[in-house]
């Protein structure tokens, strides 16, 4: 057969975005080579500006409109797109921000390597979330994957970031196998990739006959199987903590938020917009993802005593409320799903961005403890991480308030009430770890003792026993005498990033409407 | 006589479940990783059997995307494997145990 398809300007236009992201990785690669090594923290402002530009090109396609397919149909930069790249961008510029100071303290010196794979991940995100056929979805999906494995795993001799490396290479590649089959299936049954064609011959087929439905709903299922691991949710959670502990927080704070919104983009699309004639098939699964995940994320946290591990948990209990905003297969849920990816993204890489002014290294010294007394030494820090708390746990006032308020009215208005009553109860649950430790920050003694003697007995210097810190983790007495004090210095961008993020976090909780219009708007809602 | 397409598939979901299997039931990352490539390569059957089937060159092209991402996946799962052999000098599955909960 002929293939007569030629690629214009206007193609390339449409994937502006990721090619800037491409080109100024590539850039900050070959300028790492380049630079002395003192100068090459620069590298960080050269990444951020490239983000900008990308977000700024992102703004262009939506402005310029005209066709909202390029390539043949592969990609797609209509609202749900723009929106969802905005949100990875300003997710990828904040986790940018608060990476330099945790590098330094962590002795990490491949700084280019670094930054380039950050943007190669963001590259794979927006791919994702832009993609309209099953070949892209799958090739954003290992775009973002394959740096992020090499991410994970980046602090060189550190054993706890190898593990955690390893643990998301195996696990992802392992689901990546069950998406591809279920992707085989689809195209089995359908005869097309795209995800237009996809929808067509579904709504032509109705009601589904017994030699295509058996095909197309496994297919289905394994699809939704593959993608639900990558957003983390519960049952196919297990790998997600031990990433996130181990890996270099800058890392899996970027994960969090990316990663999960790259592949609900993907699954809305999928389910909602290419299957939405068969949505009474696939929405019992979907409802009983969210509410596992929802009941099964918080009840885990609660049981966490390492911070970075709880706020992982947390994120698996958040992606048990994005799905609701797809299991209501309502275009109002995807609207609300949509928001709250931007809030969470704000509230959670805040959140992270405390834990890695805390941490010590990589994987360890963010337990409780920690924590204890932080309002009285930081006050500016314990003050950010008891607003991102707020907002994680949904009081009003805050973003992740309003968030939550969408997602829930969007099941009741779509006749599942159930998942608000799930919803509601998970929150409530998620109040105790959340609070517990703002409790711990301010009304809990810091078991090192007071700040101010230690430091005047440290002047003095005749007591002879510096005040060693004394933790249950091994390889901490080198790491220990290291910090001389108890105040952890806070980098330039991380207290950039915090203060955009909680501002951030307030503004938008006190005027959600605007946003809230702009994430009906991006899914055809008048 | 061309092989006909039902048992084409079946010896892929036969290939795929070998490689799930594979991946459950082995310790070692290198055996693990090989069963991955093995479910990959049953999919690749998989999609060749329908694009044949349905006449359609798209199953083709996805092919060709699997086979490229999974050189790159070898390359960046071998790479982390050396890594932590280097380090650990032992590379079972059951004893990257340093993080619980």
């Amino acid at each position: 057969m002929a293939f007569t398809y030629t690629i214009t300007a206007g193609d390339w236009g449409h994937i502006a975005p990721q090619l800037t992201l491409l080109g100024v990785a590539l850039l900050v690669m070959v300028i790492d080579t380049m630079l002395p090594a003192r100068l090459r923290g620069g590298l960080v402002i050269i990444a951020l500006l490239g983000v900008l530009s990308a977000a700024a090109s992102a703004l262009l396609v939506a402005q310029l409109g005209g066709a909202p397919s390029a390539f043949f149909g592969m990609i797609t930069s209509d609202g749900l797109a723009i929106f969802s790249m905005l949100v990875i961008l300003g997710a990828t510029a904040l986790a940018l921000l608060i990476a330099p100071g945790y590098i330094e303290r962590q002795g990490i010196h491949q700084q280019g390597e670094y930054y380039a794979l950050v943007l190669l991940a963001a590259t794979g995100m927006l791919l994702m979330s832009t993609a309209s056929n099953l070949m892209m979805i799958f090739l954003g999906l290992e775009l973002l994957s394959l740096p992020l494995y090499v991410l994970c795993a980046f602090v060189p001799g550190q054993q706890i970031a190898q593990e955690s490396g390893m643990k998301y290479f195996l696990l992802s590649s392992f689901a990546s196998g069950f998406l591809l089959y279920g992707m085989a299936l689809v195209y089995g049954a359908t005869g097309a990739t795209g995800l237009t064609q996809i929808h067509a011959f579904v709504a032509s087929h109705m009601p589904l006959d017994s030699s295509l439905a058996p095909l197309l709903l496994v297919g289905v299922v394994l699809i939704v199987v593959g993608l639900a691991f990558k957003v983390s949710a519960i049952p196919f959670h297990a790998w997600t903590p031990d990433v996130y502990q181990g890996a270099p927080t800058p890392v899996t704070a970027l994960m969090s938020v990316g990663t999960k919104t790259a592949a609900l983009v993907a699954l809305a699309r999928i389910l909602v917009v290419a299957l939405g004639p068969i949505t009474s098939q696939w929405q019992p699964l979907l409802i009983a993802l969210a509410i596992l995940t929802m009941l099964g994320g918080n009840l885990l946290a609660a049981t966490q005593t390492n911070v970075k591990r709880m706020l992982a948990y947390s994120s698996i209990a958040h992606a048990g409320y994005l799905l609701i905003g797809i299991a209501v297969g309502t275009n109002l849920g995807l609207a609300a799903m949509i928001f709250y990816l931007a809030a969470y993204g704000i509230m959670n890489i805040g959140a992270f961005g405390v834990v890695q002014v805390i941490e010590r290294s990589v994987g360890f010294g963010t337990e409780l403890d920690r924590f204890r007394g932080l309002g009285a030494r930081q006050p500016w820090l314990a003050g950010a991480m008891t607003v991102f708390l707020l907002a994680l746990a949904g009081i009003p006032g805050t973003v992740g308030f309003v968030a939550k308020y969408a997602v829930f009215s969007a099941a009741v208005l779509a006749s599942h009430p159930e998942l608000t009553i799930v919803g509601v109860i998970a929150s409530m649950i998620s109040f105790y770890y959340y609070l517990r430790i703002i409790w711990a920050m301010y009304f809990e003694l810091n078991p090192e003792g007071d700040p101010a003697t230690q430091g005047a007995r440290a002047a003095l210097g005749a007591q002879g026993t510096p005040p060693l810190m004394v933790e249950s983790s091994g390889q901490s007495a080198v790491i220990a005498a290291k910090s001389v004090s108890m105040r952890q210095p806070i980098a330039l961008g991380a207290m950039l990033s915090l203060g955009l993020a909680v501002l951030a976090t307030i503004i938008l909780g006190i005027l959600p409407g605007p946003l809230f219009e702009l994430a009906r708007q991006a899914v055809g809602l008048p | 006589m061309p092989v006909p397409a039902n048992a084409l598939l079946f010896v892929s979901a036969m290939l795929f479940t070998i490689g799930v299997v594979g991946v459950l039931v082995r310790r070692n990352p290198l055996v693990i990783f090989m069963s991955i490539e093995l479910m990959l390569n049953a999919v690749n059957l998989s999609f060749m059997t329908f694009a044949n089937a349905l006449h359609s060159v798209d199953g083709w092209i996805f092919v060709f995307l699997v086979l490229s991402v999974a050189a790159a996946e070898v390359v960046v799962g071998l790479a982390i494997i050396v890594s932590v052999f280097r380090t650990r000098q032992e590379i079972d599955v059951d004893d990257f145990n340093t993080m619980k909960g």
